[in-house]
């Protein structure tokens, strides 16, 4: 392929550009990780530093003494958000592809109905007593999956817009002289041309089932079903809680030991590795995109 | 007669496309719907003894505190100062960070790029907060122990400096978000047909031309789309990033203080389910309103991106 | 189509509205084993014995039928399940032979608690007993509370005996108990912490410390520890002398005879009955020169304002040397064990109590609850039983603790606070803590006679057990406790300068209806004053 200069200057710049981008990104996270390695009397005392002052693995051997239960609960959120997501992705395109079409006559009247739920909600108490009282899903692991996080409007108004902006009606035309049915069409034809946004709502979806800790902290009391980041933040959210309760203070518990700065930030670490991790291999859907001129109606 | 006859098949054609939205639109119902019931915990005085179906209603009541005290103003501007911002940078930002990805060389590279810009997404606010601590601790933190010396700068207090917290919290929010909403875009940029630019090429369009007038065209209902839905949540801010990140320090709340982490303070202790579900409301309607208004007015100017 | 879906909705609408109204009745018909609470709650505050019997022997009651009760509390410390499990089955291994009631134990994250003890209510989950962090006004307010009045005399006679009747003044409202506070060491005063090789090695003298019970006295006690400071901070200049507790430091929330009236939004000084307002105050001003006179010298830590670390953090990475903890008897050792840095504390004031020192941490029977006597009957089991409030406290004997040779407890071999399955920590909580074993090998185990004898020896505030309806005053208070956050911490760490910003948060204060809130407790406190002559 021949590079005009242009082109070449234009790829020099996104380069620095995008490098000066990945840096601002991957610096604090170097901090966070080195702060996890430091000991932590020393974090405290000298402060934070790109690179350890005092080397320590203090606070990995402390997760790693909790390894049966973090694994147990690393598990749960493995499960959770696969099965989540899966669901996610079938019943977001499945309403989100009718609203794009222009022909269906309640496309506008839906519309509106999935967008409604992002501007008023009921507050927590509502769906509490709805959850347990009449779906009874306390202490079970679809609490984890079901209540906010299979779908919400946001990525069904934005798959919609994508159908609507890439899919040529043209293509539908066409295929339903062929005598295709909707289903048909939307399965074999609408699906593949669609792969970058099931691509990008399914990885939204997943880190949001990867991170949640509300369902948990709200519907699960028993400790087996605690995913990863219902189990760290337990720890997180009691430090938060004994330094800030003065009547817990001053009737003793100030004076717990608590997990320390460098444990919090070794969490977190454990807990976005997998995500880091996998993140790759959803990745090509991105890069490669699809040539749709191939399938042009 | 005729006419009915084919409305009647026209219909019956599209039961199909009903029958897709039935999953989703049940989920939305139960899920989102029935809660909204809940919308009646602001008119009441809750007695638990009574339990909330028969508490007493106390009109607007749980209201007024959102309008009669001396931060009501304050809250309301720094909310909607900081959604405008984010808005506006949250938009140009991504679009550009997408066309950039989309347009880079090579095998490695474009997967990395990515890859890192994503990270920050992959933290909650609460551990985003120690990360800005850990930058920005007046004793220990990581700007005033190596940074400002090396540059030559006396240490500054971060967080009792509230002219600095517009700047930081729309950087914070931009970093965090960017990698999402960049891809967001990417995967529209990459939907597009390439043989759009193909012939742009042939005639000879630069790629300053190529992005003006094809990439940001076929991007606009995008844009469009996800501008209205920020408009709806105008009054609305994210509780994370305006508590957690300035680790609510009050000496910076002229500049940091929002709806909603007013309302989690100041009824942290009152502990009002009303009071809270009463802010809600408020911020609710003001969005709906406004939403309303933006599509009516994207309608008329291009119907065919305008959200219902 | 539009019709045809806001009608669909409207009825979806509806059917839940009913579903949920229903929840409540179909889940107390769904815990089958309840079956006898419905007689025993329509027995109500009759001694028959028709819910209860005599047991003969020990003369304690017991419920006629087994009856299940659900025991809610905010868990701050480290289980699993199995754990938990065990101190439940240790526990309804006694309460079911003692009072025929099975306890189902409730641990709830410690960050939502509140909320999710509202929504338990209302949504009509079962909920009988529950422990309470501070929220006994404002439970107390929205109805939570039941009476238990009614069910003290015959089901709760130890608890009455453990607590006695100064205590109980405390959750006591228009002559109804509605709480019972914990049992510990309530005379929690101000203490000055110092690092013992620092004091030592320096030969710094600490005679001149002693508890002050006057404000004068009190001054000369702070002037004392800013002498100390001073020799320690030239001994050792790289660290500070104190860090902060929650943004503030305690000696700026601390006065001889001062009643905080809850929140410090009009308060009681010097044992007087006149609610004034405390930030405007002669003292609190002349508190806030000593404290930005500290910052400036170094004695206070940089990062007091915002640090949301706890105090003991900073001793241990010795950043600190010293500071100030609201609390009773065995302090020192108390830091010295969490930090390993030994340290020497010193009480600086003569114990007030008053109502918030005694029902900060109270238990109480749900106003939803059917079973009030087998609740009842489970408090005076948490009140007087030793093997439960062990059970709670440190949990089951030989698993996640060991009795010592010297009457302490202590991990078994071969478990540490990580790997425990129960390290709930909080003995500071339940019920009785005199009746709580000591963890830790060596700490001293005369400590509970001493609290005890400081809570009987103790002044109480005029005020003791008055508590003030904050309902409708709740506008200001939202208002109110912003406005502190937003001076408080920088002036009560001494950061800013008392002489700029203490005129600015008055003003604020009273833009935001301090005097409002002040006049409200006024009233409120001579209503209750002229009633318990």
């Amino acid at each position: 392929m021949i590079k005009s200069k242009g082109e070449r200057i234009y790829q020099i710049a996104i380069n620095i550009i995008l490098t000066v981008m990945c840096l601002l990104a991957v610096i604090p996270i170097w901090l966070m990780f080195m702060s996890s390695l430091t000991d932590n009397d020393v974090l405290i005392s000298a402060g934070y530093h790109m690179f350890p002052t005092e080397f320590s693995l203090e606070a990995y051997r402390y997760l790693f003494a909790k390894g049966d239960e973090i694994g147990r609960s690393f598990l749960i959120s493995v499960f959770i958000t696969v099965v989540g997501t899966f669901a996610s992705i079938v019943i977001t395109p499945l309403l989100a592809y009718p609203l794009s079409r222009k022909d269906f006559c309640a496309h506008n009247v839906l519309s509106f109905v999935v967008f409604f739920t992002m501007l008023f909600n009921g507050g927590i108490v509502s769906g509490y007593i709805m959850w347990t009282q009449v779906f009874h899903i306390r202490n079970s692991i679809w609490a984890l999956i079901i209540p906010g996080l299979m779908m919400n409007a946001f990525n069904v108004i934005l798959m919609k817009n994508y159908f609507a902006q890439n899919i040529p009606p043209a293509l539908i035309e066409a295929a339903k002289i062929d005598g295709a049915g909707e289903f048909y069409i939307f399965w074999k034809i609408i699906l593949p041309l669609s792969l970058p946004i099931l691509a990008t709502v399914g990885l939204m979806v997943g880190i949001g089932y990867w991170n949640d800790w509300t369902n948990g902290l709200y519907y699960v009391t028993k400790t087996e079903l605690f995913s990863l980041q219902n189990y760290l933040n337990r720890i997180n959210q009691n430090i938060q809680f004994l330094a800030s309760s003065t009547v817990a203070q001053s009737a003793g518990a100030g004076n717990t030991t608590l997990p320390s700065v460098s444990v919090r930030m070794a969490i977190a670490m454990v807990g976005c590795l997998p995500v880091m991790l996998l993140y790759p291999f959803f990745q090509k859907y991105f890069v490669k995109g699809i040539t749709i001129g191939a399938v042009k109606g | 007669m005729d006419n009915r006859k084919s409305k009647a098949i026209r219909l019956k054609r599209q039961i199909p496309l009903f029958v897709m939205t039935v999953p989703g639109l049940i989920y939305l119902l139960v899920n989102n719907y029935f809660p909204m019931i809940g919308i009646f915990i602001a008119f009441k005085n809750i007695d638990y003894s009574k339990g909330i179906w028969a508490s007493d209603w106390v009109g607007l009541d749980n209201f007024t505190y959102l309008f009669s005290t001396g931060s009501a103003w304050r809250i309301t501007r720094n909310t909607i100062l900081y959604n405008i911002a984010f808005i506006i940078i949250g938009t140009i930002v991504p679009i550009a960070v997408g066309i950039m990805l989309n347009d880079i060389r090579g095998k490695v590279r474009p997967r990395l790029y990515q890859t890192v810009i994503l990270l920050p997404y992959l933290f909650s606010w609460v551990i985003i907060s120690y990360i800005g601590f850990a930058f920005m601790s007046g004793d220990s933190g990581w700007l005033n122990n190596s940074l400002l010396p090396a540059l030559g700068m006396e240490p500054v207090q971060w967080y009792s400096e509230p002219k600095v917290w517009p700047f930081i919290l729309t950087f914070v929010n931009i970093w965090k978000g960017v990698g999402y909403s960049s891809i967001v875009y990417l995967a529209s940029i990459v939907g597009i047909d390439k043989s759009y630019y193909e012939a742009a090429t042939v005639e000879g369009a630069n790629k300053r031309q190529q992005i003006c007038y094809i990439t940001l065209p076929l991007l606009k209902s995008t844009i469009v789309m996800l501008t209205i839905m920020s408009v709806g949540r105008i009054f609305y801010s994210d509780f994370g990033l305006f508590y957690q990140v300035p680790m609510n320090s009050g000496a910076i709340y002229e500049t940091t203080q929002t709806i909603d982490t007013y309302v989690y303070h100041g009824l942290m202790e009152l502990n009002d389910i009303s009071m809270s579900s009463a802010a809600s409301v408020y911020q609710s309607i003001v969005g709906f309103i406004l939403v309303m208004a933006a599509n009516i007015l994207v309608r008329k100017v291009s119907p065919d991106d305008a959200l219902f | 189509m539009k019709k045809a879906i806001t009608l669909l909705l409207a009825a979806a609408m509806c059917t839940t509205m009913f579903a949920s109204c229903g929840g409540g009745d179909s889940s107390s018909a769904s815990t089958s084993t309840d079956t006898g609470s419905g007689e025993t709650a329509s027995t109500g505050s009759s001694e028959s014995a028709e819910g209860g019997e005599s047991s003969g022997e020990s003369g304690s009651l017991k419920m006629a039928e087994e009856t299940e009760i659900v025991f809610a509390f905010p868990a701050s410390g480290m289980y699993t399940d199995e754990g938990l499990q065990m101190v439940e089955d240790g526990v309804n291994e006694i309460t079911v032979a003692n009072d025929n009631v099975r306890v189902n134990i409730e641990a709830i994250a410690s960050n939502t608690y509140t909320n999710q003890i509202g929504m338990m209510m209302a949504g009509g989950e079962q909920l009988d007993v529950f422990g309470m962090l501070g929220t006994y006004s404002t439970m107390l307010s929205k109805n939570q509370l039941m009476n238990l009045s009614p069910y003290m005399d015959t089901y709760g006679q130890g608890i009455h005996e453990a607590l006695g009747d100064e205590f109980l003044k405390a959750t006591t409202n228009q002559g109804s108990l509605y709480a019972l506070p914990n049992n510990n060491g309530k005379a929690a005063v101000l203490n000055v912490i110092l690092r013992t090789d620092v004091i030592e090695d320096n030969n710094i003298s600490l005679d001149g410390l002693y508890q002050a019970s006057t404000w004068d006295e009190y001054m000369e006690v702070l002037g004392e520890v800013g002498n100390i400071f001073e020799q320690m901070k030239a001994a050792e200049p790289d660290m500070y002398c104190a860090s902060s507790v929650s943004n503030s430091m305690n000696f700026m929330t601390s006065m001889p005879l001062l009643d905080k009236l809850n929140d410090y939004f009009g308060v009681l000084m010097d044992g007087e009955t006149t609610v004034v307002n405390y930030y405007e105050s002669e003292e609190y001003a002349q508190l806030l020169d000593i404290a930005h006179d500290w910052y400036q010298k170094g004695y206070i830590m940089q990062d007091a304002a915002t640090t949301t670390e706890a105090q003991n953090t900073y001793i241990q990475a010795g950043v600190v040397m010293g500071g100030f903890i609201v609390g009773e008897e065995g302090q020192a050792e108390q830091i010295t064990n969490a930090t390993g840095v030994d340290v020497t504390c010193v009480k600086l004031l003569q114990p007030t109590i008053t109502t918030t020192d005694v029902n900060g941490i109270c238990f109480a029977i749900s106003a939803t609850s059917e079973n009030p006597e087998a609740s009842m009957l489970w408090l005076n089991e948490m009140y007087t039983n030793p093997d439960i409030v062990n059970l709670l406290d440190w949990g089951v004997e030989g698993v996640h603790y060991e009795l010592q040779d010297d009457g302490t407890i202590d991990f078994p071999e071969g478990v540490d606070s990580t790997t425990s399955s129960y390290n709930m920590n909080m003995d500071w909580f339940f019920g009785n803590q005199f009746l709580s074993y000591i963890f830790g090998y060596g700490r001293d185990t005369t400590i509970y006679s001493r609290l005890e004898a400081n809570n009987k020896n103790a002044n109480f505030s005029p005020a003791m057990g008055f508590t003030y309806d904050s309902t409708v005053v709740r506008n200001e208070l939202t208002e109110l406790s912003n406005v502190k956050s937003e001076y408080g911490p920088g002036l009560e760490t001494g950061t800013t300068d008392p002489a700029t910003e203490l005129p600015k948060f008055i003003e604020a204060l009273k833009a935001a209806g301090i005097d409002k809130v002040i006049e409200e407790k006024q009233t409120q406190l001579d209503a209750w004053l002229a009633e318990q002559q």
